[in-house]
């Protein structure tokens, strides 16, 4: 297929903010304003920002679990704006604690996107976890009998389990240790190589997506401010509050650090 | 006097299959004003540690060793001794600031409340309050005393933990992992934070992380805990410097770089503290582990400049 996998076109969202007296409800708060990016098959783009940036919101449109007031999403050249996880787009969220049903083994719960007639969904489901690193012997257990690393992993391999072409990940490692960063993202680079997976990795950590990811979008209230190849924007970027997430990034060395953080001491915002 | 002086802590928990043994001969110090990371996977037993430190292990452990705070000895004094050590001596900073707040009272009477049970006055207590939260960076001015924790950002309400401890006096802070649960950019200015009350107020300051970096940010000292055992120690510099352990490299190596480096997976996992294998705990996921390894566990050895590692085969300098 020729022409881009994913066309989002001017996403708008915006929320009223909750007042006790709904006559006395103040003017809509726009959290996104007409977000616009396209991505290729088998193509890897990051989504940076902080909290409040409209990037969680940006991916809850973007997959049809939010209806967005305004704008488009295409995929593989359908409109399927506010269609719920159309087939072949799938997403993973951050705490995978709370995406997992408790109560359901791990099996059932990778199989949960496939089809209930579908017929050979025992070896699609061992296949699966076994693509993401797992013993498929796991599929007897419940959620919290495994660690937090396994858990991103299940939830991972339940994203892949029907073969999507395009998965959405909304900080899928910040709440994992460094080591297990490093597998879960090592893992998903090695997806995206075997199967042409296209994936959007949503991150507030510049560190995390500059491996990971070969295009790069970011965010600040609610807009896309910068955006360019992933080694561009972190070489030369030319939006001030990309820089603000460079310097966010502490360097390894020690001294360098160290002098990082007396920057921060001197010049850091009170009370943000 | 050591302000911390940390010697030969264990901590088993009963369990019906047989005691799991989270902490197996810990030493550690700290100098008054002085700063320590404790770094480490999750399951490494870092969270245990900061908790037996302030006596706040789980109920039924069995604590051995000893642990030495202002010159007193804190392993086996009862609950009323150890509360009273709380606070004053040694407060905690935790990583869930949503957890650790009382969602129904305000960020002026949570903060009030410890001096208040010193037998502090309200007045006093709501201005010393005002003071600690003005001190990290939450001006009563702009950030009233009467606001509510759901009514406050991730960051903000870390701070009010902060200003918590801080109304307290606390020769010796411990963070557990301050700023894992806030944004990059959030985390940079609560570190910044602990770092200014550190040295303005004199505080010693333990830190659990998992992040290298903000160990080498924040730390003179480091330690890294590995299943329970302390496998390398020493001045932040040198131990960066040098990564003589393979655990300590292969964590550095981890972390993902700007510059597209780093990233490296750990192959395999740590041991369950329920059935530790004897010798080096390291051993089985070790590129670098022999027999002995396997069989024996290695000393912590320490060298001049007071760097200590625990392994028959450290990288040298650039290796």
């Amino acid at each position: 297929m020729t022409g881009p996998l994913l066309r989002i076109e001017g996403l708008t969202k915006r929320y009223r903010p909750p007042s006790p007296l709904p006559f006395l409800n103040g003017p809509p708060r726009t959290v996104l304003d007409a977000a616009s990016f396209t991505l290729a098959p088998g193509e890897a783009l990051g989504i940076v920002g902080g909290s409040g940036s409209g990037k969680s919101t940006l991916a809850l449109c973007g997959v049809g679990l939010l209806r967005p007031d305004a704008g488009r999403v295409v995929f593989a050249g359908r409109d399927v704006t506010g269609e719920r996880a159309p087939p072949g787009m799938q997403m993973v969220f951050q705490d995978p604690k709370a995406s997992l049903d408790p109560r359901r083994r791990i099996a059932a719960i990778v199989g949960e996107p496939l089809r209930p007639a579908k017929g050979e969904r025992e070896g699609l489901v061992a296949e699966a976890l076994g693509e993401v690193g797992l013993d498929p012997a796991v599929g007897g257990r419940l959620p919290h009998e495994l660690s937090g690393g396994q858990r991103q992993r299940v939830a991972i391999a339940r994203a892949l389990v029907a073969r999507p072409r395009l998965v959405w990940l909304d900080e899928p490692v910040s709440a994992l240790d460094v080591s297990v960063q490093a597998q879960v993202l090592a893992l998903l680079w090695s997806l995206r190589e075997r199967h042409g997976l296209a994936y959007i990795l949503i991150s507030h950590d510049l560190a995390v997506v500059a491996r990971t990811t070969e295009r790069l979008v970011v965010m600040e209230g609610g807009r896309i401010v910068e955006a360019g190849t992933t080694a561009e924007v972190l070489a030369r970027p030319c939006h001030p509050y990309t820089q603000t997430l460079l310097d966010a990034v502490l360097p390894f060395d020690p001294k360098a650090a160290k002098a990082r953080l007396e920057r921060f001491r001197r010049d850091r915002p009170r009370g943000a | 006097m050591s302000l911390l002086e940390v010697r030969g802590l264990r901590l088993d928990l009963p369990a019906p299959s047989g005691a799991i043994r989270v902490l197996r001969g810990v030493d550690l110090s700290i100098e008054p004003g002085g700063s320590l990371a404790v770094v480490g996977e999750s399951g490494a037993g870092k969270s245990m540690l900061a908790l037996t430190l302030l006596g706040l292990q789980p109920e039924g452990a069995d604590v051995r060793g000893s642990i030495r705070l202002l010159g007193r000895e804190c392993v086996g004094i009862g609950d009323r001794a150890m509360r009273r050590m709380r606070g004053g001596g040694i407060a905690m900073v935790f990583q869930e600031p949503q957890g650790a707040l009382n969602p129904v009272m305000t960020i002026g009477r949570q903060v009030a409340e410890g001096p208040r049970r010193r037998g502090l006055g309200r007045g006093a207590a709501r201005a010393l309050a005002g003071e600690a939260l003005a001190r990290v960076g939450l001006d009563p001015a702009r950030y009233p005393l009467d606001l509510y924790p759901h009514q406050l950002s991730g960051g903000q309400r870390q701070r009010v933990m902060i200003a918590l401890c801080l109304a307290m006096r606390p020769k010796l802070l411990v963070a557990d992992e301050p700023t894992t649960a806030l944004d990059a950019t959030v985390q940079a200015g609560v570190l910044a934070l602990l770092r200014d009350l550190a040295e303005g107020e004199g505080m010693g300051l333990l830190l659990v992380t998992h992040d290298l970096a903000v160990a080498a940010a924040m730390t003179e000292r480091v330690a890294v805990l590995y299943a329970g055992h302390i496998v390398e120690t020493g001045p932040t510099a040198a131990v960066f410097a040098r990564l003589a352990h393979p655990y300590t490299r292969a964590l550095a190596a981890a972390r993902p770089g700007l510059d597209g480096g780093g990233g490296v997976p750990i192959g395999g996992r740590m041991p369950s503290p329920r059935n530790v294998p004897p010798g080096c705990p390291f051993a089985p996921r070790c590129p670098r582990a022999d027999d002995r390894c396997r069989a024996e566990m290695p000393p912590l050895a320490a060298g001049a400049d007071g760097h200590a590692v625990a392994c028959f085969h450290p990288h040298g300098r650039g290796t």
